[in-house]
């Protein structure tokens, strides 16, 4: 038992590569797939045993190291014979939320620097048997903060028969589209005229079904069909009434695998409701060192609304514990009648963990929008099983 | 594939006083980020709001005509000034900036944002905080030390004029 947890652990260790948490570039310097360290195949959230072990390694430093080993006692996350896996996520930031305004004395007035706490999510997954799996997270910080769209849970079942063979997962999901970032704030996804108004939520799910499928180690493929009702709230421009949503992506995962790179490129597509969002999704890494991602949005919703947005980012593992990531976006909405929307964005930051499960992410943000301009010193903090 | 060898995955564990060391060295290097260039600004792109300008508003003519129940609100521009008007009462009409303090977002743009009639607040649809008649916050992030810009109306139940 020992011995297998000491290979896996070390199996996991050279597979995650440099990185905290659930980053879309993990899969480009590990050269795996998002679903190896993580319970949902989209990536993201509570974490295998395979995720356990790799995280539990990552850190500037061990919890024993600096005598606080009782806060961090733990073999692993899983239980009743491995059947039941656990874990949670804290996530919070310090910024200056939303836009400066004009005051009623002709001065600008910032947005206070307030702390969010954006995330306290416990997620449990268990094994049925052999091909049947249920899976739920709630965060009860959704009622504390939220925006439009975002849901305070997901959950679902999830039929895969063998490796190589489709997957279903039935229950409160989020359809999935080009990458799934763990950043919220991602121009990409917002419309530009009104940036506090999500296009595609981040954390939202709605009910439906997705069918994941990984025919081979170079192609992945999704489909999905949910009940937008989420995705209204969020952009009621776009979807009127609640409605059938459907989505697709496609991905490729070329590898050079002797000069240790790794690759994806993909197209999505989500329509509902007369509105149709495509998406185009483009990543190279090299392991251990670095990656450059870009990815593509446009849309066209009700009324004429287009918006296309682009994003590009690089990151570099300076140590395993220790990431520099860059990210430049930019965003332009049309719509007849109305005056344009326009928005670019520049991040800079570090992704630091002085400890494993803990990470901390102090960033630059530069945000240019027609109204105004905001500059602003951010930090993230993540704690995580 | 991954077994790059050239590339070992964990660099050597430290130990506390290392660990120490190296969060002091970072926390050092956050700490005078700010600094380095003073680069933390706010700047507007449109025009102030222009003092003493007006509103002219017919609850029977749109874009108004969501004011002709009590509860129903508009969002309008004032010569570049984003205001929001809300029907409180019969004879009432409110004025606020769209701008809620809790996160300055457009209050307008929010799909939940309405006015409770039977708790007489203005609910801010991002996150929910609720704001009494004078623009004071009193329930939700916004709350307690978040106003809302209030300006000025005269209304008759039909017909009103908002000044900046
Ligand atoms: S922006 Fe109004 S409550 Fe947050």
């Amino acid at each position: 038992m020992k011995r297998w947890v000491a290979l896996l652990s070390l199996a996991a260790t050279w597979l995650v590569a440099s990185s905290a948490v659930a980053l879309p570039r993990m899969t480009l310097t590990a050269g795996s797939r998002c679903s190896n360290c993580h319970v949902n195949p989209q990536g993201g959230g509570l974490r295998n045993d395979m995720g356990f072990y790799a995280m539990a390694q990552a850190g500037m430093a061990t919890w024993e190291q600096v005598g606080w080993q009782k806060f961090h006692d733990l073999s692993d996350n899983q239980a009743m014979d491995g059947r039941l896996t656990y874990g949670f996520d804290y996530r919070g930031v310090v910024a200056k939320l939303g836009a400066p305004r004009w005051g009623s004395d002709g001065q600008v007035v910032e947005p206070p620097r307030i702390p969010v706490p954006m995330q306290l999510t416990p997620a449990l997954a268990y094994k049925i048997n052999d091909w049947l799996s249920a899976t739920a997270s709630v965060n009860p910080l959704w009622w504390v903060h939220s925006y439009p769209g975002q849901s305070p849970a997901d959950g679902w079942l999830q039929i895969k028969p063998a490796i190589g063979l489709p997957s279903l997962r039935l229950g409160m999901i989020q359809p999935s589209f080009g990458i799934r970032h763990d950043d919220h704030t991602l121009l990409l996804r917002r419309n530009p005229k009104a940036l506090g108004q999500p296009l595609l939520p981040p954390a939202y799910a709605d009910p439906g079904a997705e069918v994941n499928w990984e025919p081979t180690h170079w192609l992945s493929l999704d489909a999905a069909a949910v009940w937008g009702h989420n995705l209204r709230l969020a952009d009621p421009q776009a979807i009127a009434a609640d409605k059938p949503v459907f989505s697709g992506r496609l991905t490729l995962w070329p590898q050079v695998l002797d000069w240790g790179i790794n690759s994806w490129v993909g197209a999505s597509a989500l329509v509902a409701d007369g509105s149709t969002v495509l998406g185009g999704h483009v990543g190279v890494g090299k392991n251990y060192w670095g990656t450059v991602i870009g990815e593509a949005v446009w849309s066209k919703t009700r009324g004429n609304r287009e918006i296309l947005s682009t994003l590009v980012q690089v990151s570099h593992a300076i140590k395993d514990w220790l990431v520099l990531e860059a990210r430049w976006e930019r965003s332009q909405s049309t719509q007849p009648g109305q005056s344009d929307g326009e928005a670019t964005s520049y991040v800079a930051g570090l992704q630091w963990m002085p400890l494993p499960n803990f990470e901390l992410r102090p960033e630059y943000r530069w945000l240019d929008t027609k109204d105004y301009l905001l500059a602003q010193y951010t930090l993230q903090f993540h704690l995580w099983l | 594939m991954l077994n790059d060898s050239d590339h070992p995955r964990h660099s050597a564990p430290c130990h506390r006083r290392q660990f120490l060391t190296r969060m002091g060295a970072l926390a050092g290097a956050a700490a005078i980020l700010p600094g380095l260039g003073g680069c933390e600004t706010a700047e507007m792109h449109t025009a102030p709001p222009k003092k003493g300008a007006t509103l002219n508003f017919d609850v029977a003519v749109d874009p108004f005509k969501p004011l002709a129940a009590v509860g129903g609100f508009v969002a309008a521009d004032i010569e570049g000034t984003a205001v929001l008007l809300v029907r409180t009462a019969a004879k009432e009409v409110l004025a606020f900036s769209r701008a809620c303090p809790h996160a300055f977002l457009d209050m307008a743009a929010a799909p939940a944002s309405k006015y409770d009639v039977a708790k007489g607040v203005w609910v801010c649809g991002w996150h929910i905080s609720e704001f009494k008649a004078d623009g004071s916050a009193v329930a939700g992030p916004a709350s307690p030390s978040g106003k809302l810009d209030k300006f000025a109306v005269t209304f008759d139940g039909a017909k009103g004029k908002v000044t900046l």
